[in-house]
């Protein structure tokens, strides 16, 4: 119990810490966001009235502890750019996120983890170095490039999907499912290479092992002790290499998003910043930092599930 | 039997729902401000033009003609403007518009006793906003301003809305919806517009996509059906496909120099920048040939105040451009920056031709990319920088667009400080007579071309791709889209 | 046992010829980089423009060339950045254990939950935008995977006989961190820094992608993915070819650290 409390402890720590980081730069940086929102057409009198609204003259430690004790009551604040609560600009564009994360992520588990056993099934065999060979290359394309060529291939000459633009869920399922699947695409096929990669080399390594060689010599077939004895530990680093995946994806694919003209929290993100909207950047990156803080620490969690002789550092 | 006529039912609905005849349009960007009087951007502008309506309206010749007022009248010392507000004008909340949303309106433009204003304008110029009777209102300026007239397309918006940002309300074709940050404006027809003829469409959709690739790709997917502020080559693609229309847009692309820092503060190093910059290629290159060359801060289509001859001013001519740095003390050329907002890949570009043209008189230009809000803070503001390219959108009057230059004004960024030119452009507003007028603003127009005081570039024109089956679109001198003319044939 | 090295003959081979390609470029390419030509733009390849031309009429191959000097450069320097520093702040961390150890891997914990893009954008905003600073963002940014591996390296083999003996015999730490343990942990390091060369190369593109990395007119294989994207539809190769060469560098170095990774498995 008290391991789960200190690595409570030290998750908090480690947002605090991301919190403040973040704080500070938007001291430093250059830029006004009161400029940045009016742009070159602003009347003096329009800049006064949004500079008084807005109180950015108190003190660092003034505002960092206003937003501090603002979260303990659930209040984010409000972004300076939209002028609206932070905490709805962000649930506005979770379901685009999430659904982004859950449909990629299908992909990657139903086609990596498979592949990666036959890889491994077949050793040095020819479908098994075939499989590593595409999946090397699978990881090296870069996933905004496989993005732009599967736009211009599937929405522009082929016109199967509709190339930019994000339909909602609660609009027609079917549209929205589709405006999806080609970023959901563009997002899993290096995370699918990867988890093949991970995966066929972890399968190997317990092939290697004793209690492998002993259920061979007890007369077991090839798929009995590869699905009854070896996937079972083999999973293991595979799941943290998914849930390290999870959570880039839930933070948001920025440059993906950027291609596909999706309004998830990458973009958002990237908004936030070029305004210098720090109310709003703020609650990004605590959300961002809480999905990989969390992950982590449920990966762990699963560990122990899994196999209870892997104790907690 | 059931089931087949719920399967109509549903198709019926499908039916109508297909027959609300709707616009989507892409747009670069966000409003800054749904409330009409804190807006500042242009892009927000484009949208709301459709929702809210001052005493006044432009027509898409630049004219003003009247709209929530029925008539105005100027009084013979230009100081007094009346104005009669039109019978049965109603807000989109059904209401009917009263001289106090009148009085409301401006007031809250002006300021009143504590609270400050929030138009330095009505601030600077107005002294008296009176009503005379329940549809006559008076409004008295200080001093004489004749392009002042402009100023009342100023929104009017109801005195009662408690929040104008969040739930705008005004008097034009189309009220507002609903709008969803980052992802779209949504205004609908409204039925009791004092124009019973218009709009024409039932709805319209501002989809924000800041990428115009991914604007151009859901336009030829028939996602989007109304496409401005089409690059040139993405129109070379859409070309005889789509109804494309281009016109002048009372742009005006510039290269700053700052007048500031050395070495351009040299008349003749900026006189031979000018001669060694080819505009003719880079509206080639750059905008595909669509756009107009420029000599001063003028587009063409302020056909009043324009002054011809000044595109030849400089001709592209590397030879004198040489002899020129060689007589300013730069026989060798010298080394500078030109600063560029990166979101403008327009600029961007440009930014790329003038390096290389630069290079055949010696001059090594680098291009340094900073972020929008920092341009706007560190050069716009800070006046930090060397040269950058910039686009500065139109306006109806010729005063709001060379003010830029005054020596007192708060963003002259080039760091102009003309006395003559002062005195020009500000006797220009006192002229009541429309050619001396024009005169006047003409001559700020030849100084600052003579004094080189950047490189106007060009006019890059207006492109926009609508659907093949959508008509009506008017073009503006301005930064708008006016929806209500459209319809579907 | 032979076809276990196919991997690391294909990255060197890769490599090689990329490196080739980044050492002529030094010299000589086709058409000076920048040069423009207003009568040839989206020119289609050809025998004068093997790649065609892009918007502004420059030789796409010429530039691509060129671009694979900003590729190695970036690698390099960026792997070179994370690597130094990670391996100190692991080397530490890892030697010395304690409140250090907790501290510095907290430190790690909060740069890994930090979204990189925004660590870029904060970096390059405070710094400038260029191609310098966002190597070094990008090189800070890959310092916790090097600080992890060298870590669990140094806790590993500091409960070893050697790394007592030399204790005992009163060598300094430095010494017992530095020139006996790094050579034992070298080789997941060697495999970590040739994958991070690989990504260093992604990030780039990604960055300049996005218009933070390389400042025009210099090629750089992400930002001419960000010009070309679109013209796609009117020259559909000047969008492939850096994709394809970004590929090309990625999957090398991939190759090439699966192949040393090969080559050290075989040796234990």
């Amino acid at each position: 119990m008290y391991i789960y409390l200190r690595k409570l402890f030290a998750m908090l720590a480690t947002v605090f810490l991301v919190s403040m980081i973040t704080f500070i730069t938007f001291e430093i940086i250059p830029g006004d966001p009161v400029l940045a929102r009016l742009g070159v057409d602003a009347d003096e009198a329009q800049i006064r009235a949004l500079s008084e609204e807005l109180g950015l003259d108190e003190p660092l430690y003034k505002r960092f502890f206003g937003w501090i004790t603002g979260l303990f009551t659930g209040d984010l604040g409000q972004s300076i750019r939209y002028s609206r609560p932070v905490s709805e600009l962000i649930f506005d564009r979770l379901p685009v996120t999430l659904s982004l994360a859950l449909i990629s992520m299908v992909l990657i588990v139903i086609i990596g983890v498979p592949l990666g056993i036959l890889s491994a099934r077949y050793g040095d065999r020819l479908p098994g170095i075939s499989i590593s060979i595409v999946s090397q290359i699978g990881m090296a394309v870069p996933s905004f490039w496989t993005g732009i060529i599967l736009m211009y291939i599937f929405g522009l000459t082929l016109r199967w999907v509709s190339p930019g633009g994000y339909t909602p869920w609660s609009v027609d399922p079917v549209e929205a499912f589709k405006s999806l699947l080609l970023p959901a695409v563009a997002i899993a096929l290096p995370s699918i290479a990867t988890v093949i990669r991970y995966t066929r080399n972890t399968v190997m390594e317990q092939m290697k092992n004793d209690y492998v060689r002993l259920a061979f010599s007890k007369g077991l077939k090839m798929n009995a002790v590869l699905f009854r004895h070896v996937l079972k530990n083999a999973l293991i680093p595979v799941i943290t290499v998914l849930g390290m995946i999870t959570a880039n994806i839930l933070g948001g694919s920025i440059v993906i998003e950027q291609v596909f003209t999706l309004p998830g929290v990458g973009r958002l993100l990237i908004n936030a910043i070029s305004v210098r909207d720090l109310p709003l950047v703020q609650g990004m990156v605590l959300y961002i930092s809480l999905v990989i803080v969390v992950t982590n620490f449920l990966i762990d969690i699963v560990y122990t599930l899994i196999d209870p002789r892997i104790k907690l550092r | 039997m059931r089931r087949i006529l719920s399967i109509l039912i549903f198709f019926l609905a499908a039916f109508s729902a297909l027959s609300v005849e709707k616009i989507v349009v892409a747009v670069m960007q966000d409003p800054d401000f749904l409330d009409p009087h804190r807006a500042a951007a242009s892009g927000t502008y484009e949208m709301m033009f459709n929702v809210f309506e001052g005493l006044l309206k432009p027509d898409s010749k630049g004219n003003v003609v009247p709209a929530i007022a029925e008539s105005y009248s100027i009084s013979p010392d230009g100081l007094t403007y009346t104005f009669k507000l039109r019978e049965g004008v109603k807000f989109h909340n059904g209401r009917e518009v009263t001289m106090t949303d009148v009085l409301y309106s401006f007031n809250r433009l002006k300021g009143s006793g504590e609270v400050r204003g929030l138009s330095s304008d009505f601030e600077k110029f107005v002294s008296e906003i009176e009503a005379t009777d329940d549809i006559t209102v008076e409004i008295t300026l200080n001093t004489l301003n004749t392009d002042f007239l402009e100023k009342f397309i100023i929104a009017i918006i109801p005195a009662d809305n408690p929040d104008h940002e969040r739930n705008p309300i005004g008097t034009g074709p189309f009220k507002f919806v609903t709008y969803q940050p980052g992802q779209r404006v949504v205004i609908a027809k409204f039925d009791e517009y004092w124009n019973p003829d218009l709009p024409l469409v039932d709805e319209v959709e501002f989809r924000i996509i800041p990428d115009n690739q991914a604007a151009l790709m859901s336009f030829m997917a028939g996602e989007v059906q109304m496409l401005p502020r089409l690059d040139a080559i993405q129109a070379e693609i859409l070309r005889g496909r789509y109804n494309l229309i281009s016109a002048e847009q009372n742009m005006v692309q510039l290269m700053a120099m700052n007048l500031a820092r050395e070495p351009f503060d040299d008349l003749k190093v900026r006189q031979a920048i000018n001669l060694a910059i080819d505009k003719e290629e880079i509206i080639e290159i750059v905008a595909n040939g669509y756009g107009t060359v420029l000599g001063s801060n003028m587009s063409p289509i302020m056909e009043r105040y324009y002054q011809e001859g000044l595109e030849d001013y400089y001709k592209t001519d590397i030879v004198a451009a040489r002899s020129l740095l060689a007589q300013a003390g730069y026989p060798e050329g010298f080394k500078t920056t030109i600063t560029v907002p990166s979101n403008y890949q327009f600029h961007v570009d440009t930014a790329q031709v003038i390096v290389e043209q630069l290079k055949k008189v010696g001059i090594t230009a680098e291009i340094e990319l900073i972020e929008w809000s920092i341009w706007l803070d560190r050069v716009y503001t800070g006046r930090d920088y060397e040269m950058t390219i910039v686009g500065l959108t139109g306006k109806l009057s010729a005063y709001d667009i060379l003010k830029r230059y005054l020596s007192d004004y708060p963003r002259d960024f080039y760091n102009y400080f003309n006395p003559r030119y002062d005195e020009l452009v500000n006797s220009a507003i006192k002229q009541t007579d429309i050619d001396k007028k024009a005169g006047l603003f003409k001559q700020a127009q030849v100084l600052l071309t003579e004094e080189a005081v950047a490189v106007y570039i060009m006019d890059p024109n207006f492109i926009v791709a609508l659907a093949s089956n959508l008509f009506g679109y008017n073009v503006y001198p301005l930064y708008v889209q006016d929806m209500s003319t459209l319809y579907y044939k | 046992m032979k076809r276990k090295r196919v991997s690391l003959y294909i990255g060197i081979s890769i490599i090689a010829s990329l490196l080739a390609m980044m050492v002529v470029s030094l010299f000589y390419t086709p058409y000076p980089v920048t040069e423009m030509n207003r009568d040839e733009r989206f020119a289609p390849p050809s025998a004068n423009h093997p790649l065609g031309t892009d918007n502004f009429g420059r030789d796409v191959l010429s530039r691509i060339m060129k671009g694979s000097q900003t590729a190695f450069f970036v690698g390099l320097i960026a792997v070179s950045v994370g690597g130094l520093f990670g391996v100190l702040v692991g080397a530490i961390a890892g030697y010395f254990g304690g409140m250090l150890d907790e501290f510095i891997m907290r430190l790690m914990d909060a740069m890994m939950a930090f979204p990189g893009i925004l660590f870029a954008l904060m970096f390059v905003s405070i710094f400038g935008v260029g191609i310098r600073n966002t190597i070094i963002a990008i090189g800070i940014m890959s310092i916790p995977s090097f600080a992890r591996i060298t870590r669990s390296g140094f806790i590993q083999h500091k409960e070893f006989e050697y790394v007592k003996n030399a204790r005992v015999k009163g060598v300094s730490n430095f010494r017992i961190m530095f020139s006996h343990i790094l050579p034992n942990v070298l080789s997941p390091i060697i495999v970590a820094a040739s994958m991070g060369f690989s990504s260093a190369v992604l990030s780039e593109a990604a960055l300049s992608y996005l218009g933070l990395g390389v400042q025009p007119p210099d090629p750089s294989w992400g930002r001419m993915l960000n010009e070309s994207q679109v013209f796609i539809t009117l020259s559909p190769w000047y969008t492939i070819a850096p994709g394809i060469f970004i590929t090309l560098i990625v999957l090398g170095f991939n190759f090439l650290g699966d192949g040393i990774a090969d080559l050290q498995d075989r040796q234990q």
